[in-house]
């Protein structure tokens, strides 16, 4: 991230934060849309975030903490459009075909869907820390400190969410499964 | 399956699938957003309600220093600073009357209005729920109107009064930004007076510390919020907020969030009991019935007084008015009444004043207990001069 661009957005400049918005705008839908599990959610909680990050960035104290900065608005954003809508635990998404690892087990389209289930029953913010370590990669004790919460909540809600998420592919494993996904 | 890297591994593939590029429009449209939004830096004093306490404290405390360093200098140099007025606004008034060409009517909030023709429009797509907090920018709530210059924004947005009052809400709004200098959010006393729509308003703001210049006016059982503001710490032209603000007609039944009327009860919402009680002083009633006879086009509201007397009768004829009205208007002894703006005749044998606006006519009797014709038709052109606005 260009440091120069984050100070010019600080001191005002829109046209510094446009192209930051463009630099990280792919990234973040990314993570909300993995988060919501909703493209019309996703992009509303884009939305909000980048303008609440213009409102609020001269108060960001260290401008190469930008874009973990950003990335704990867009989680925020998108605890309020789930708690806004209320749907987004029954909305659909269409996801593409294609697979990313291949034809093994993992990825079969009956995996997916008792994973797409299964997520779908976690809470907003336990999918926020799945995402933000499987997904994004951020080291769990950095999830930690950019949600705000202690480090031992960041490990518990990912725990809570492999586990949710290992029972899926447990049953997905079993034989008697068949008859559930009818 | 069962063991963990398999399982992250399993998961990692899975959270991996979907979308990777943001939609260009949600780009763009935060983007246009972003034009219309201060940093929080900013003094945007007239969505403070709703500003987060650490960034009210700036506000207020920068406000303080300006206004402090105004005083300093103004006691440094008494012969060439003038004293601060009540009236604090300054006008940048320009050479030619402001551009209020073009159109814009708000089905959303329930007014129409003329802006500049180089001005854009983002009209609200949400309602301001009564009892919320006034929105802030951005806000779907809000009707924007963006200026060509940076940073120059109006904005209008309204919710009914609901339970409250117009002086309970006023009250409430000034406590809402109690940490504000009273130069920008005076107690509505001291607030500058005029007229929108017909209807008082309240005017504040409007110097450099504050930011905005913001009219509160009441119509129909509903509240407006009328801001104009010129980022960052301007102050939006004067003259053309005056401008905008004199083409405003307020229609506060036609607002989203009012029910449509039924048949029986349309008339009624022409006046408030409490308005009926200030246009009849001396006579106030005890509240509105709709008539019992309203089917069609014809509707009527009897506002009483107490023992079962008649305070005030409107009977609303929509459509259809223009007729009636020529029928009112040919009978024998009708005064003609030419200080209401809209075609007016007062028959002094049913005591009946009838008003033209559109296809609408309202025929008002007023209290019977009126000694006199004179007073009759001040009570009834009382009553008219706020119906006319809401037709």
């Amino acid at each position: 991230m260009d440091r120069d661009l984050v100070e010019q957005a600080r001191r005002g400049d829109r046209e510094a934060f446009a192209v930051l918005v463009h630099q990280v705008s792919d990234a973040l839908y990314s993570v909300a849309f993995r988060i919501l599990r909703d493209t019309g959610l996703a992009e509303d909680a884009l939305q909000n975030a980048l303008v609440l990050a213009w409102r609020r960035l001269p108060k960001l104290r260290d401008p190469d903490r930008f874009e973990a900065w950003i990335h704990r608005i867009l989680v925020h954003a998108c605890y309020d459009e789930s708690q806004r809508t209320r749907s987004w635990r029954t909305s659909v998404t269409v996801l593409p075909i294609e697979l990313a690892g291949g034809s093994d087990e993992t990825s079969s389209i009956a995996d997916r869907d008792e994973l797409e289930r299964a997520f779908r029953h976690l809470t907003i913010e336990q999918r926020a820390v799945f995402v933000l370590h499987h997904y994004v990669g951020f080291p769990l004790v950095e999830v930690a400190e950019l949600l705000g919460i202690p480090a031992g909540t960041a490990r518990s809600r990912l725990h809570y969410a492999m586990a949710v998420l290992r029972d899926a592919l447990t049953v997905v494993a079993e034989p008697a499964r068949e008859g559930r996904l009818a | 399956m069962n063991d963990d890297r398999t399982l992250e591994r399993a998961a990692r593939s899975w959270v991996e699938e979907g979308p990777t590029r943001a939609p260009e429009r949600a780009v763009e449209a935060a983007l246009s957003r972003i034009q219309t939004t201060a940093q929080e830096r900013d003094l945007v004093p007239w969505r403070l309600p709703t500003m987060p306490r650490t960034a009210r404290w700036v506000a207020s405390l920068a406000a303080i220093a300006v206004v402090v360093a105004i005083g300093l200098y103004a006691l440094r140099s008494p012969s060439t600073v003038a004293p601060p007025g009540p009236s604090p606004s300054p006008s940048l008034a320009p050479s030619v009357a402001p551009d209020t060409s073009r159109a814009f009517t708000s089905t959303m909030h329930g007014y129409q209005l003329g802006y500049p023709a180089t001005w854009a429009v983002t009209p609200a797509t949400a309602l301001w729920p009564v009892g919320a907090e006034a929105p802030s920018a951005p806000s779907d709530q809000l009707d924007v109107f963006i200026g060509p210059a940076a940073g120059q924004t109006f904005v209008v947005v309204s919710q009914p009064l609901g339970s409250t009052t117009s002086d309970a809400w006023l009250a409430a709004y000034e406590q809402s930004a109690p940490q504000m200098p009273p130069a920008c959010w005076p107690a509505p006393s001291d607030m500058e007076k005029t007229t929108i729509s017909g209807q008082p308003a309240w005017v504040h703001g409007g110097i450099p510390s504050c930011g905005f210049t913001e009219a509160i006016v009441f119509a129909g059982g509903r509240v407006y919020e009328v801001t104009g503001y010129n980022q960052p710490n301007g102050v939006f032209n004067r003259a053309l907020f005056d401008a905008i603000a004199a083409t405003i007609v307020l229609k506060p039944a036609s607002a989203l969030d009012v029910p449509p009327p039924s048949v029986s009860d349309a008339a009624c919402r022409l006046l408030q009991a409490a308005e009926v009680d200030a246009a009849s002083p001396g006579y106030e009633g005890l509240g509105a019935i709709p008539g019992p006879g309203g089917t069609g086009a014809v509707t009527t509201c009897v506002y009483t007084s107490g023992g079962g007397d008649i305070q005030a009768r409107l009977t609303l004829t929509n459509p259809g008015g223009p007729a009636a009205f020529e029928v009112a208007k040919a009978q024998a002894g009708v005064q003609t009444i030419s200080d209401l703006g809209v075609p007016a005749v007062f028959n002094p044998n049913t005591l009946t004043l009838s008003i033209l606006k559109g296809d609408a006519m309202v025929a008002i009797v007023p209290s019977f207990l009126a000694t006199n014709t004179e007073q009759r038709i001040a009570m009834a052109s009382a009553m008219a001069r706020l119906i006319v606005t809401r037709l």
